[in-house]
């Protein structure tokens, strides 16, 4: 925990400067928070359109980003947002329609199709229904990317073995996929993504089939293979929770665009867009029942408190005694929905402030008044 | 009935064996491929091509459509060409297997076409070239449903070597027609589809074994 820093008030007020760069506190997190780095995939004025009889519809546009290399990138959306067909631009199971696609340095829709057998030898792939052989044994599916590239056998057998073991899967690998549950089904997915040593994991929705329990050791396996191995993960969800999990960066899709895009911490810290916030909607607590039975948007006339809602973007650690001072004296903690992502401290905040006669609330500007509650009789 | 009688319904039953177990090999070594030609030349196939899928389905609707007694006879030519003979068991192989052939053709597409995109899908992702696909996803993923299309191509074709008594290939139906129908013989009529039955039975039930234990795993 390096760089924590007491806040004094004035910090505290510039909480929400929109100069983010500006940090001079670069709190602990998982890696340094400013480094060069390389793109693993680059999305260039990306426009997506599929042709149909009914009409031409417009998947992706204008997708400009970055999926650096070694991280884990998260892609959000509703349904229809366009991440899947993203997703499938990577290794080319869809066609980009405009714009380029730049994978390790190469334009995947340009590519002959010798080459981008080549590239797809260099980009696993989960699925989120596993896409499993049903006649062939764990060992047997794992062996077939290899087994199709035309390595030797001996070679297939020691990365079978390797990559089954890396998944925690040894003892099934003469098991057929029908007996297995869906998390080892999972796990099989990874491993033969795996066997081909590729640089880059695209994942598909891979544990939006699973429960919550299994889908915590999926993720923990893919956060583990992202550490160890370095590769880079790319991967869709619906749900933040999977983004807040893993993910050290997110793109956020709304109809085919791009809504936001950054470091997790600092989106979830401070959405902006609305699709953002609707989706970070159910990982929020909301206005406890009590307070928001009683509360009334005009101050009441005989005393009562202000129901103050403080915001904490992640951008700076946080005093207590300094946030406790820019509330006044008479504040009770109600709620509080904070969260500490990749070092960042972030989320909210809900407290009551008495009201006095006559003396006006002078807030931090990452503080408002949601409303007010009239004082008990 | 008379040993001769159980003599040749024995002989028939043999050749109706041979007939249908022939042309069934034919129908499965050639209609296998063109099925996947079928699938991989569809629309959004692996290998689309349209006007060459066009074709090749309106040469097996042609086929289909043409029934088996016309197909017998307008195929002399090409009978006598391939077997050098127009009568008896092997002159019977030719048309059978070329009305048997379109006919698992489709049934075979059906079941190619069932395997599941996804899986096509993860074939692709990972690295696989159409030839990969063809031999380690659609045929194997399908092998359960193809057995079962084929087991219903086979019973077709007993049904359909009745008529293989036109060009006097023998077989059971020919002795139901000839002993039973043209001579008013109810013994044998009965006897012979006794005998039909029991050999649709069998090849149902093996058929249907093979399926469960192909799809158990």
């Amino acid at each position: 925990m390096s760089g924590v820093v007491a806040l004094d008030r004035q910090r505290v007020d510039a909480h929400v400067e929109p100069d983010l760069q500006a940090t001079a506190i670069a709190p602990g997190g998982r890696r340094p928070s400013k480094t060069i780095e390389r793109a693993a995939i680059s999305f260039r004025g990306v426009g997506k359109v599929y042709v149909s009889p009914a009409g031409d519809i417009g998947a992706l546009k204008g997708v400009d980003v970055d999926v650096p290399e070694g991280r884990v990138f998260g892609v959000i959306g509703r349904s229809g947002a366009g991440k899947s067909s993203l997703l499938r631009l990577v290794n080319r199971l869809e066609q980009v329609s405009s714009g380029a696609v730049v994978v390790d340095g190469e334009d995947v829709g340009a590519l002959d199709d010798e080459a981008l057998i080549g590239l797809r030898r260099r980009v696993g792939m989960i699925f989120q229904h596993f896409n499993l052989l049903s006649t062939k044994t764990v060992a047997q599916n794992v062996a077939l990317p290899l087994r199709v590239a035309g390595l030797p056998r001996a070679e297939i057998e020691a990365r079978v073995s390797e990559t089954l073991a890396l998944v925690g899967l040894e003892d099934k690998r003469d098991a057929y996929p029908r007996r297995l549950s869906g998390g080892q089904k999972q796990r099989v997915g990874i491993a033969r993504a795996l066997a081909n040593r590729p640089k880059i994991l695209l994942c598909d929705e891979a544990t939006s089939a699973l429960d919550p329990e299994t889908t915590q050791s999926i993720l923990g396996l893919l956060r583990d293979i992202n550490r160890r191995l370095g590769i880079t993960i790319m991967l869709i969800t619906h749900e933040m929770s999977v983004i807040r999990e893993i993910c050290d960066e997110v793109l956020v899709l709304e109809k085919g665009e791009v809504a936001e895009a950054g470091p997790v911490w600092r989106v979830f810290g401070d959405p902006r867009h609305p699709a953002t916030q609707a989706l970070l909607r159910p990982l929020s607590h909301g206005l406890p029942e009590d307070v928001a039975a009683r509360i009334v948007q005009l101050p009441p006339r005989h005393g009562g408190e202000a129901i103050v809602e403080i915001g904490l973007n992640g951008e700076r650690e946080t005093d207590l005694a300094a946030l406790a001072a820019s509330v006044g004296g008479q504040a009770r903690l109600l709620s509080a929905d904070l969260d500490r992502i990749d070092g960042h401290t972030q989320g909210r905040i809900i407290a009551a402030v008495r009201l006095a006669p006559g003396i006006r609330l002078d807030l931090p500007r990452n503080a408002k008044v949601i409303g007010y509650v009239a004082a008990d009789d | 009935m008379s040993p001769q009688m159980i003599e040749r319904i024995w002989r028939a039953f043999l050749d109706t064996v041979q007939m249908v177990g022939v042309s069934a090999l034919i129908a499965l070594a050639v209609g296998v491929p063109l099925a996947v030609l079928l699938v991989l030349s569809q629309p959004g196939g692996l290998a689309p091509a349209p006007r060459f899928h066009r074709s090749l389905a309106a040469a097996i609707n042609g086929f289909r459509a043409t029934p088996f007694i016309v197909l017998l006879v307008a195929f002399l030519p090409v009978t006598r060409l391939i077997t050098g003979t127009t009568i008896g068991v092997w002159a019977a192989i030719v048309p059978l297997a070329v009305s048997a052939t379109p006919f698992f053709a489709r049934i075979a597409e059906v079941s190619l076409r069932e395997v599941d995109h996804g899986l096509i899908e993860a074939a692709q992702a990972m690295g696989c070239r159409r030839r990969h696909i063809v031999a380690h996803v659609l045929l194997p993923e399908a092998l359960p449903s193809l057995v079962g299309g084929f087991t219903i191509t086979v019973v077709t074709m007993i049904g359909a070597s009745a008529m293989a008594g036109a060009v006097g290939a023998g077989g059971l139906g020919d002795v139901a027609i000839r002993y039973g129908y043209q001579r008013f013989d109810t013994t044998v009529m009965a006897a012979v589809i006794v005998v039909l039955i029991a050999l649709v039975c069998a090849v149902q039930f093996a058929g249907d074994l093979a399926v469960r234990r192909l799809s158990a795993r």
